[in-house]
């Protein structure tokens, strides 16, 4: 049986890795379609220098800095190529190890980064305010993304376009909060909160975390334990 | 006489090199980087087809489809997907889109889709002025 937290929900034996596979399954379907753009552009520049050379062959000469301007936006297409199966490469990783101590700062700038395709497609900008922090949390690594990515999700599928959604986390007594802000939050956060504990109630339970509304700031904050009681 | 595409997808730097290639091949390209400009260039002008991202920003192109074929049920719109699905597919076709093709594309395909997209765009206006003309007959009494 899966550890009752202290959000008092009870977990299904299965709660959390059918969770996961969900969670998986989103940003896999994310990752490989940023990646088809990618090749898609690399393969139009590949086209366009078929085209060139056709030109050439039939006495057109070719302007070099033309040359030079593909082969940079091929360049960069590879370059983000390359980001995007590096944090493919460290999602999948992320699995290994069911306990884990996880740069919370770290752990929320890689959320921002897999969750950016996502927020880009409903117009929604993420700003991540805690950048150059570093502290630390023995956890569930896994888990505790897909909580932050449903919290996330959940706001991103709220707010309207145009809004900036901003994610930070603070260290407390009990371990640390994670926060995710937005200033059209006001009339929705009870429908985002619901919705979280709705999707996530075993995350929860196996991570010992609660989310609530922070009073003073009006932001859906994460309090997750320095140390979880499994460790 | 050139087909005219209006090419739509939210990556300019894909928007930029395939209308190079398709005006090397003497397609009469306009580009538009979101389904909102795309629904204002339909209404200034006529295009043989419209090639238009499944997944972008804010209106994604199913929703873009509708519109367009609200504003123009004639309209020859042909989706390009980063991963084509039957379902997607289907969706597709039932709201009128005339093809899919998935990326990245083969242009040399893609040109025939939008040629044939011209064709079918031509039986439909001869189609319509043949109507329009046997309407006239037929109120008139000539």
């Amino acid at each position: 049986m899966a550890p009752s937290g202290s959000s008092g929900m009870s977990v299904p034996e299965d709660g959390p890795t059918s969770c996961g596979l969900q969670f998986f399954g989103a940003v896999s379907a994310s990752i490989s379609h940023e990646l088809k753009n990618a090749i898609a552009i690399v393969n139009e520049h590949a086209g366009l220098l078929e085209d060139l050379a056709a030109l050439a062959e039939r006495g057109r000469p070719i302007d070099p800095k033309r040359l030079k301007q593909t082969a940079a936006q091929i360049a960069r297409q590879v370059q983000r190529a390359d980001g995007i199966i590096r944090n493919m490469n460290r999602f999948a990783h992320s699995i290994d190890d069911p306990i884990k101590t996880v740069d919370l700062p770290e752990m929320v700038c890689f959320l921002s980064a897999l969750a950016e395709r996502k927020a880009t497609m409903a117009g929604v900008v993420i700003e991540v305010v805690c950048r150059d922090a570093s502290f630390s949390v023995q956890t569930r690594p896994f888990f505790l993304l897909n909580l932050l990515w449903l919290c996330l999700k959940s706001l991103i599928e709220t707010i309207p376009s145009g809004a900036v959604v901003q994610l930070g986390a603070d260290p407390n007594d009990r371990g640390v909060v994670v926060w995710l802000g937005c200033e059209h939050l006001n009339r929705s956060v009870e429908t985002i909160l619901h919705a979280v504990r709705e999707q996530a109630g075993p995350l929860l339970c196996a991570l010992e975390a609660e989310v609530a509304i922070d009073g003073t700031t009006g932001r859906i904050a994460l309090s997750v334990p320095k140390i979880i009681c499994d460790a | 006489m050139s087909d005219k595409v209006l090419l739509v997808d939210d990556e300019t730097d894909f928007l930029e090199v395939m209308a190079e290639r398709m005006k090397a091949r003497e397609i009469d390209v306009t580009t538009a980087a979101s389904a909102k400009d795309a629904l204002s260039l339909i209404e200034k002008e006529s295009y043989d087809a419209v090639i238009l991202d499944l997944q972008m920003p804010e209106m994604n192109g199913i929703e873009a489809l509708k519109a367009l074929k609200s504003k123009n049920p004639d309209i020859q719109v042909i989706l390009l997907t980063g991963h084509a699905t039957v379902q997607k597919g289907v969706e597709a076709m039932k709201l009128g889109a005339m093809d899919l093709v998935e990326k990245p594309a083969d242009l040399k395909v893609l040109a025939e889709k939008i040629h044939k997209a011209h064709a079918k765009k031509m039986v439909l206006i001869e189609k319509k002025t043949e109507e329009k003309i046997r309407s006239i007959i037929t109120q008139k009494g000539w």
